[in-house]
């Protein structure tokens, strides 16, 4: 599904990602972990073509099309979700017609039918009640006033509605109590799919617990440093991110 | 030139001053049987324009709005009668019914002192309504007052007098037509006790909303009595060179303003709205919200300025003017202005000038949605906070068609 070769990607002309490798297989989930400045976020962004991270080397493969090439709006509609890290306050754009534009626009793409008022309001309490919030959630603007959790809750709704092939989770974890992390967890499992994969990127573990991962990969420094399965991430909950600076030093002093 | 008036008076636009003179004695020789205290304001009028002349921009009002494109030409007045509106008597039906009425209305209007367009105006006035609404009446309707545009080279000077009596509660919507020529609007406002009163003002007809028109000048003052409310809303989508002036005197305890405008400007347009809040007495609340859209290479003006005199005790008070640049070549100029004499008063005032949210609009595109779309979702979320508090039954579709220029505009 997405095939990521030598990429390297810079935002305001510092390099971050320093050649990343990385397969992502239909219905796998990778979860990306490593310290703060690590290029984490950097790689949600270049994955999901935000304007101030610019990919300078490499490719990206996305069910076999160059992403590289490909406005946010397109890798959108052709089934590339991003979950923000810091999801953004819109006043004066309400949330329902924000997604329900977003919902056809995605849809048109597909050669689906627009939804209707009526339909797209019964599809949207559905998957309202699936992350546990009030359906008066739609009158407001989009996330204007929300509370961390309820934005984050927001995301996954959206992440619901939109029913993307690859999801990227960016850092969803943080700032969420646990009932919030379980509650994001519910909505997020729910669209596992063998056709759907997932790329979770978080700096701690526990969202893990939740939502178990195929495969971890650890970055530093704009590289993928390591990767194993589901147990290299509690591995990385009980030594921290220190040895990968010892590494990294090492690595300098040879 | 006199000395005591040598920066008052633009050298460049004295060449017409001639020709109002005379455009005036014959208006008035036409007029000579009005009555006589109307012949008598016409006539200090004209002398008094004729003296000071067009404004300069050396004058501080006047700075970033030069009304040259105005003042070069011979501009002919367009003569006319306003038609018969329910709820708004024509001016020239209310000096034949009630004259004696009518002179001491003008009483209590401000003399137009040094203000050039309100001079002009008084020196040809002739045209335009007076709405009273009756003490306790309840208008649920907008009386609409519809004002053609002027042909290019003519000129029109519109008067609005509007009277809430106590208790009484109305909205006016007063719209101002495009067209290529100069539109001089003045509009005197009396909101009394317990009176309540919505305002609009609409710039925003749609041949202009292409660029096409025109010279728009306005000049109102409102005074509002004790616990009376008057709520203006200025939209402006038209026009290439738009002056509103609005002063409001808060007269008496417990009364109330509310200063709303939305202002767009694409092309190459100039649209500068001045405000002065007078808090003259205590215990009175103003606030003021204007917000400028400016794309291409338009021009904005903003000026507020809030009075609290002395004696303007717990007065509160907020003015605020944010602005959205989208053009390259756009610019806004703004000055929110407090001057406090009272000690115990809550006052704010601030102006932003910002481009558009690329965090949100990235945010908008990840879910879809096309880049125009987003641009332009995030540009009417801006101005709906202006549009959606426009009273009831005034419908906002001119505006909407204004908008749609300056995202065609902002988008392309």
């Amino acid at each position: 599904m997405l095939v990521i070769k030598n990429l390297h990607a810079s935002t305001g002309g510092t390099p971050i990602l320093k050649g990343i490798d990385l397969e992502i297989a239909p219905g796998e989930i990778h979860a990306v972990m490593g310290p703060n400045g690590s290029g984490k976020s950097t790689l949600a962004n270049a994955l999901s073509g935000r304007p101030t991270t610019e990919i300078t080397e490499g490719s990206v493969l996305f069910e076999g099309k160059d992403l590289t090439e490909m406005e946010p709006e397109i890798r959108a509609r052709e089934g590339i979700f991003l979950a923000f890290q810091y999801p953004v306050e819109i006043p004066g754009v309400g949330n329902n017609y924000f997604l329900k534009a977003s919902v056809n626009a995605v849809r048109e793409h597909r050669g689906q039918p627009p939804l209707d008022a009526m339909d797209f309001l019964t599809l949207a309490r559905e998957k309202l009640k699936l992350v546990n919030m009030p359906n008066e959630l739609m009158n407001r603007p989009i996330n204007a006033g929300f509370s961390g959790g309820e934005k984050k809750r927001n995301e996954i709704l959206q992440m619901l509605l939109l029913e993307p092939k690859l999801c990227i989770l960016d850092e969803t974890d943080s700032g969420l109590d646990i009932d919030a992390l379980r509650e994001v967890a519910v909505g997020v499992n729910a669209l596992r799919s063998p056709d759907r994969s997932m790329l979770i990127i978080t700096h701690y573990q526990r969202l893990l617990d939740y939502i178990v991962p195929d495969q971890v990969h650890v970055l530093s420094d704009g590289k993928i440093v390591r990767s194993g399965g589901k147990e290299l991430a509690r591995e990385l909950e009980e030594t921290g991110y220190g040895w990968i600076e010892q590494q990294a030093a090492s690595g300098a002093s040879k | 030139m006199s000395g005591k008036n040598a920066g008052r008076v633009n050298p460049v636009y004295t060449a017409q001053l001639g020709h109002y003179r005379d455009a005036q004695a014959a208006f008035a020789s036409e007029r000579s049987g009005d009555p006589e205290w109307l012949v008598g304001l016409r006539a200090n009028a004209i002398d008094r324009f004729a003296e000071i002349g067009f404004p300069s921009t050396r004058l501080e009002e006047w700075k970033y709005t030069n009304v040259a494109p105005i003042a070069k030409d011979a501009l002919v007045l367009r003569d006319g009668d306003a038609p018969e509106i329910e709820g708004a008597e024509s001016l020239s039906s209310a000096i034949a019914r009630d004259p004696e009425a009518l002179r001491a209305r003008f009483a209590r209007c401000p003399a137009s002192k040094d203000r050039a367009f309100a001079l002009l105006n008084d020196a040809f006035l002739a045209n335009g309504w007076w709405v009273s609404v009756p003490t306790n009446a309840d208008v649920g309707a907008p009386i609409h007052l519809r004002i053609d545009g002027a042909a290019a080279g003519e000129v029109l000077h519109p008067r609005v007098l509007v009277d809430v009596a106590p208790g009484a509660r109305a909205t006016v919507v007063i719209e101002l037509e495009g067209g290529p020529g100069l539109t001089n609007l003045v509009a005197d406002i009396e909101v009394a006790a317990n009176a309540s009163l919505d305002l609009v003002l609409l710039q925003a007809s749609e041949g202009d909303a292409r660029g096409e028109a025109g010279f728009q000048v306005s000049t109102a003052s409102a005074r509002v009595a004790r616990d009376g409310r008057f709520r203006s809303h200025t939209l402006t989508t038209s026009g290439t060179l738009v002056r509103n002036d609005l002063d409001v005197l808060l007269a008496e305890e417990g009364a109330d303003c509310e200063l709303r405008g939305l202002f767009l400007g694409s092309g190459s347009r100039l649209i500068d709205n001045h405000s002065a809040v007078d808090h003259a007495v205590p215990h009175c609340n103003s606030r003021e919200l204007y917000k400028g859209i400016l794309g291409g290479r338009s021009k904005g003006i903003f000026r507020g300025r809030v009075l609290v005199r002395p004696d303007a005790q717990k007065t509160d008070a907020t003015q605020s003017n944010p602005n959205l640049l989208l053009g390259e070549g756009a610019e806004i100029d703004t000055k929110p202005q407090l001057e406090i004499y009272a000690d115990d008063v809550k006052c704010s005032h601030g102006a932003t000038v910002g481009q558009l949210d690329e965090d949100a609009v990235f945010y908008l595109r990840s879910r879809g949605i096309g880049v125009a779309e987003a641009r332009a979702l995030m540009i009417l979320a801006f101005a709906n906070e202006i549009l959606d508090a426009l009273p009831e039954g005034v419908a906002s579709d001119a505006v909407a068609k204004g908008l749609q220029a300056v995202l065609e505009e902002a988008t392309s």
